[in-house]
Order: structure tokens, then C-alpha cells, then sequence
């Protein structure tokens, strides 16, 4: 079987960006890059995130999400470009002071959930109230209390799924207009992960927020991000409403040929002696999946399929400008 | 893609609370390090507390001794002898008040950064509605007081203790121990090894690391200082007759910086003079006034033989120029190692993986 890779669209500026009417726009990157010694964990990112949407960042390990939502919190500087939460640009270090204003304010839990180990829980409520200019109690307390969290327990003897609650809960007291969950389901069980994203888009969908939550595990996703941001090699390579993407793509299969038989760009192409596989990307007015020529049969493709189309893609292409150079 | 929209969001809920103030940042850092403090205050309790009762008892064998040194054979002055346990107390005090900036410094200043970075903490405090450099100075502000407050109350009753001692016992306020541990050098001291602490913690980012930093930083200049300071300002030079009842301008807690000092036995100098201003050489001033092997005799000899000797010395006046001079060397350390941790905060790069 051999597999070539077309991307015809989408790879410059706003990388196949689907889904984007008139809404307000939460996060606006234009060319941000970021540069650790030699290595670039993020190069020329320029994408727009919806507001009030729960937005699925994906990549692979070290594919650059991490970094991308330090930036957009303002923990850590881009090498190159600019980035703006509800039209405010980020600069390093000057998340508070007036830094940003109420409707631009970001928050962000790290992976590992970081908490004062010695202070109880209600400490770190406390910690969330003195140190933010905007503090909802009640909406702290109410999520800790959804999920059994002793408030008189200090924080370095919870689990680390009650840290990860905590956390979750200083994050959402602060009332950000962006909030940025790093692998925040990680630390979880099953049952708490459903809750937890539940709650996370119901919360969404109440406090006026985006949320954007990153994972490598394709099956976190399921059923709770609505806009998707796939990153590889840290370049975005898609973005946009989840369902208008799915709907935007098709599998179709047939005998053996150079090009497909429908319209769309090509994303990825496999071939055997017989027969051709190809996933292409719609044009804007979505199709009904047809058969469009004889021995031919089209399918829709699930998230998984799409986001695992994209990375191969992508690393086929990686691979072939390496090759070229 | 259509048409976006840049906006910012409708108008939030009403908010139940609200913070980033002065205060809040106070209770942060009280939260932090209340166990730090609150041993500090006790240790310093202490400290102060044993000072004090020794001060007292200074002064109850000084009245005994008829407001004067109390002789060495006397019962009082066996009582201040150098292997006494009151003797060795003071010793032991002086050593700890030597030592308190250190402590300050490994204590209080180095966990300031190095153990938020350690616990992965400062992504939790930076990415609040509070900047790091309010974050960082709100907080070095606190403790800084209040390491100053701690350390002039300690200072001053070390101060007052030293004096005391300088009453009942022939010492100089300007040897070293007690220089460092009077004026405002306890508190100078302390709040640079705070400021070096915290700003080698920020650099290094481990705490135990930077703790062996501070610890060699501290020795070294402690040395350092103790081998300059002498010469900070031009010595005066006096000659004295060997083994006169008056010591002259070295009274009241001068220094000697050279001379003062007669080598027996050795065709070099040795730092006796004669009448005609001739420097002796060791084997002359043994041949003149032999080694008295305890006897008593030597002085006697050398001053009938109207030696004399000159010597370099720091008047007792000048301690307070000094005072200021080494405070002003450690204030000017403290306000590098606070530049160089803002610069250190303001460069700092936080990664959420």
C-alpha cells in the first residue's frame, strides 16, 4: 500500500478554518512562534477560537499545546507574533495589574494541577479571593461541593483527581473569560471525567466562558469540545466547529486511481493494487455523502479518524519537505 | 470563513467577591511562611530574652567590681574568665547573632522562589489577576520588614550586651565579633543575606542547591570583610613605650591594625624600638631583656630600656564610620541581589507541560 498526502488549503494563515460565523472572537492568534534554544515548539500559529465555546486542543506529545496556552495566559513569551484574548493583546507577566481587563482575563490549569501543599482547601479558595480582581465564592464552593471535596483538608494529602477538583475550582472562581485546561482529565476516572467535562460545559455555557482543553487522548474528546484546534509539529493544521468539519469531510473508496472521483482537496490518499482510498475535504456547501461514480462508496469520517487523517498528513508532508531539503 | 468578530464578552454575572489588594497579598505570603516567622519570632524571643539576662548580670558584676574591669583573680573576674560558662555563653551568643543573617538568608530568603518553583507553584500565582513583579515585591517588602524589625531588636540588645561586656572586661568594641554584632550592622547584614537568599533561590530554582550557595557566599565575605575592614580608612600610627602603665590612644575600643606585636629570637625585626629610634632585631632585644618564662620581668626591662614600638591603629571614635561604611557595602549587595531577582521574575518563563 503506498499513501500520499495532498494539502492543497489551509496550511497558510488561517489553517482550514470551518465554522466561524459571526461570532465573537475569543482568541486570536497571528503568527505566534516560540522558540526554545534550537528547537521551535511553535512556528508561525494563526488561528481564531469562537467565544463561548468549549475548544479541543490536540496534538501529540510535544506537538506544542502546552506552550501555545502558556502564551495565551500570558506565563510565557512568543519568540515571534502576537496574540490577543477578546481583542487585548498578551504580554508576559501582565496578566493582572490592568493588564487585562475583566472581559479579557485568563486562566489556566497545568497539567500537573499545581497547589499550596500545606493549605487546606478552603486556603485555597482564599488564595483564589486575594489574588484575583474578580472572585465568585459561590461558584468555587458549588464545584467543590459537586464532587465531595473536603474544604478543611489540606491539598497534599487530597488525590489527585480531588487536586485536580480543587484547582478546577480556584480556575473557575476567578471567573476568566478564557479558560485553558491542560490535560485537565488526566487525573480522573471515568465517572468523574464525564462529570467533570458535564460540568465543564454547562459551566461554559452559564458563565459566558471558552474553555479550551488540550489532550493527546483522541477519546477524551468525545462529545465535549465543540471547535477543534489540531496541532502538529507546532503548526496548527485544522480549526474549526467540529460538526461543520465532519460534515466537511468524507471517506471515499473505490478502485485503484490517481485522483478521486468527486470534488473536494485531497487530505490523504492511500493505495493498493486495486484500490484507492482517499479522504478529501468538501467544498463549503456540505455534500450528502453520495456515491458519485460506479464502484465507488463514501463515508463520513468520526473525530477520531479526522484528527488521526490530519497527523498522518501531516507527518507525511513533514517527511517529504525534510526529503526536499 | 465568514465575517468574525472581535469582541469582547456580554457582560458577566455579578461577582461575589473580589481581591488582588495589598491585603490579600499580605495574608498570601503570611500563609506561606508562617511557620518561618513564626520560629524566627520565638528563636529571636530567645535570643533577646537570654541577652537580656546576661546584660543584667553584666551589669550586676560591673557594679561589683566598682563600675571598673573586674581583675582577673577576683571571684568576678573568674566568673567572665574566657572557659567560664558565663564566658563561654557570651561566646556562644556572639557566634549566634554572627550567624543570624545566615540563617535569615537560608530560612526566610532562598524559599521565597526556589521552593515555588520546586512545588511548580508560580504558574498558579503568576497567572492570577496579580503581576510577578507586585507578586515578588509585595511579598519581599513583607519579609523584609520584617527581618528588619527582627534583627534591630536582636541587634540592638547584642548591642547593648556587647557594651556591657566592654565594661567588666578588657575588650575592644572594634574586634571583629563585636564590631559585626553593635550598631546597624546586625541589621544590614541580615537584610542582604535575605536579599542574596531570595535572589539565588530565583536563580538556581532548588533549594538545597542554592542553600549551599548562600552558605559558601556567607563564609566567603564573611572572611573578606573580616580581613579589609582594618584598613577601610587610613589607620593613625602612634608610638607607645613598651610595658607603660598608659595603653594611650588605645583605649576605648581602638584597633590595632599593625604593630604592638615583639618577636623574641629571630635576627629580623622585632617591633621594639630604642631611645634613638633604632629598630632592635629579635636576637638584640633577647640579648637586652631576655624571655622572662613568666616571671614578670621582660616589661619591667623593656621599659626601663625606654623601648618603644610603634603602632597602626583604628580609634574607638571611627566605629560608627566603620558601622557605616560595612553597612553601606551589605545594603548596596542587598539592592544587586533585589535587581538582579526582578530582572531574574521579569525574564522568567512559566510553561503550563
Amino acid at each position: 500500500m503506498t499513501e500520499r498526502t495532498e494539502r492543497s488549503e489551509g496550511r497558510a494563515g488561517m489553517p482550514g478554518t470551518h465554522g466561524m460565523s459571526a461570532q465573537p472572537v475569543a482568541v486570536e492568534a497571528r503568527d505566534v512562534s516560540r522558540r526554545y534554544g534550537s528547537v521551535w515548539a511553535l512556528r508561525e500559529c494563526s488561528f481564531r477560537l469562537p467565544a463561548g465555546r468549549i475548544v479541543a486542543l490536540v496534538g501529540a506529545n510535544g506537538a506544542g499545546k502546552s506552550t501555545l496556552m502558556s502564551i495565551i495566559a500570558g506565563t510565557l513569551a512568543a519568540t515571534r507574533g502576537s496574540l490577543l484574548v477578546h481583542g487585548r493583546p498578551v504580554v508576559r507577566g501582565r496578566s493582572g495589574d490592568g493588564g487585562a481587563s475583566a472581559g479579557s482575563r485568563v486562566a489556566i490549569l497545568a497539567q500537573d494541577k499545581p497547589l499550596y501543599r500545606d493549605f487546606s482547601v478552603s486556603d485555597m479558595l482564599r488564595f483564589g479571593r486575594s489574588t484575583n480582581r474578580m472572585w465568585d465564592q459561590r461558584r468555587a464552593l458549588s464545584w467543590l461541593e459537586r464532587f465531595d471535596i473536603p474544604l478543611d483538608r489540606r491539598c497534599g494529602r487530597l488525590s489527585g483527581g480531588q487536586r485536580a477538583q480543587v484547582a478546577l475550582a480556584v480556575a473557575l472562581g476567578s471567573r476568566p473569560a478564557v479558560l485553558l485546561l491542560d490535560e485537565p482529565l488526566a487525573n480522573l476516572d471515568p465517572v468523574a471525567r464525564t462529570e467533570v467535562t458535564g460540568e465543564l460545559m454547562a459551566e461554559a455555557a452559564d458563565g459566558d466562558m471558552t474553555v479550551m482543553l488540550s489532550t493527546h487522548i483522541i477519546a477524551e474528546l468525545s462529545g465535549v469540545g465543540d471547535h477543534l484546534l489540531l496541532l502538529d509539529a507546532g503548526r496548527p493544521v485544522l480549526t474549526g466547529d467540529v460538526d461543520e468539519l465532519l460534515d466537511g469531510h468524507v471517506r471515499m473508496t473505490g478502485p485503484r486511481a490517481d485522483q478521486p472521483p468527486g470534488p473536494g482537496a485531497v487530505v490523504q490518499a492511500r493505495h493498493t493494487d486495486r484500490q484507492s482510498t482517499f479522504v478529501l475535504r468538501q467544498p463549503a456547501t456540505p455534500t450528502t455523502h453520495a456515491v458519485v461514480a460506479p464502484g465507488w462508496t463514501t463515508q463520513p469520517l468520526t473525530l477520531d479518524e479526522l484528527i488521526l487523517t490530519y497527523l498522518r498528513a501531516s507527518a507525511t508532508e513533514s517527511r517529504d519537505l525534510e526529503a526536499v531539503s | 470563513m465568514n465575517a468574525v468578530v472581535d469582541a469582547a464578552p456580554a457582560k458577566r454575572r455579578a461577582d461575589a467577591g473580589s481581591g488582588a489588594g495589598l491585603r490579600g497579598l499580605l495574608w498570601l505570603t503570611w500563609r506561606q511562611h508562617r511557620w518561618t516567622l513564626v520560629s524566627t519570632l520565638v528563636l529571636a524571643a530567645v535570643l533577646v530574652g537570654v541577652m537580656t539576662y546576661l546584660s543584667m548580670e553584666l551589669t550586676d558584676l560591673w557594679h561589683q567590681c566598682h563600675e571598673t574591669f573586674c581583675p582577673e583573680d577576683s571571684p568576678q573576674g573568674r566568673r567572665l574568665g574566657g572557659s567560664s560558662p558565663l564566658g563561654l555563653t557570651l561566646a556562644a551568643l556572639e557566634r549566634l547573632v554572627q550567624y543570624m543573617p545566615l540563617l535569615i538568608g537560608l530560612f526566610v530568603g532562598v524559599p521565597v522562589l526556589s521552593r515555588e518553583h520546586e512545588q511548580r507553584t508560580l504558574l498558579l500565582a503568576w497567572s492570577q489577576d496579580v503581576s510577578p513583579t507586585r507578586w515578588l515585591w509585595t511579598r519581599l517588602g513583607a519579609l523584609g520588614l520584617f527581618v528588619a524589625a527582627v534583627t534591630a531588636v536582636v541587634g540592638g540588645v547584642s548591642d547593648h550586651l556587647e557594651r556591657t561586656t566592654a565594661l567588666v572586661a578588657p575588650v575592644t568594641l572594634f574586634d571583629y565579633l563585636p564590631f559585626l554584632n553593635t550598631g546597624m550592622l546586625p541589621v544590614a547584614i541580615s537584610i542582604a543575606w535575605f536579599a542574596v537568599g531570595v535572589a539565588l533561590g530565583a536563580a538556581i530554582r532548588r533549594t538545597l542547591p542554592a542553600v549551599f550557595v548562600v552558605i559558601a557566599g556567607f563564609f566567603g565575605l564573611t572572611y573578606l570583610v573580616q580581613w579589609r575592614y582594618p584598613t577601610l580608612l587610613e589607620p593613625l600610627s602612634v608610638t607607645l613605650r613598651v610595658g607603660g602603665p598608659d595603653r594611650g590612644p588605645l583605649r576605648d575600643n581602638a584597633l590595632v591594625v599593625s604593630g604592638g606585636m615583639i618577636d623574641y629570637g629571630i635576627d629580623g625585626p622585632s617591633g621594639a624600638f630604642d631611645s634613638s629610634g633604632r629598630e632592635l632585631t629579635g636576637v638584640e632585644l633577647q640579648r637586652l631583656c631576655p624571655p622572662d618564662n613568666g616571671a614578670g620581668t621582660t616589661l619591667p626591662c623593656e621599659f626601663d630600656n625606654h623601648l618603644v614600638q610603634h603602632v597602626q591603629y583604628q580609634p574607638g571614635s571611627r566605629i560608627p564610620d566603620f558601622h557605616l561604611i560595612v553597612a553601606s557595602g551589605y545594603l548596596g549587595l542587598a539592592a544587586l541581589a533585589l535587581l538582579t531577582v526582578w530582572w531574574i521574575v521579569r525574564r522568567t518563563d512559566l510553561s503550563a507541560g
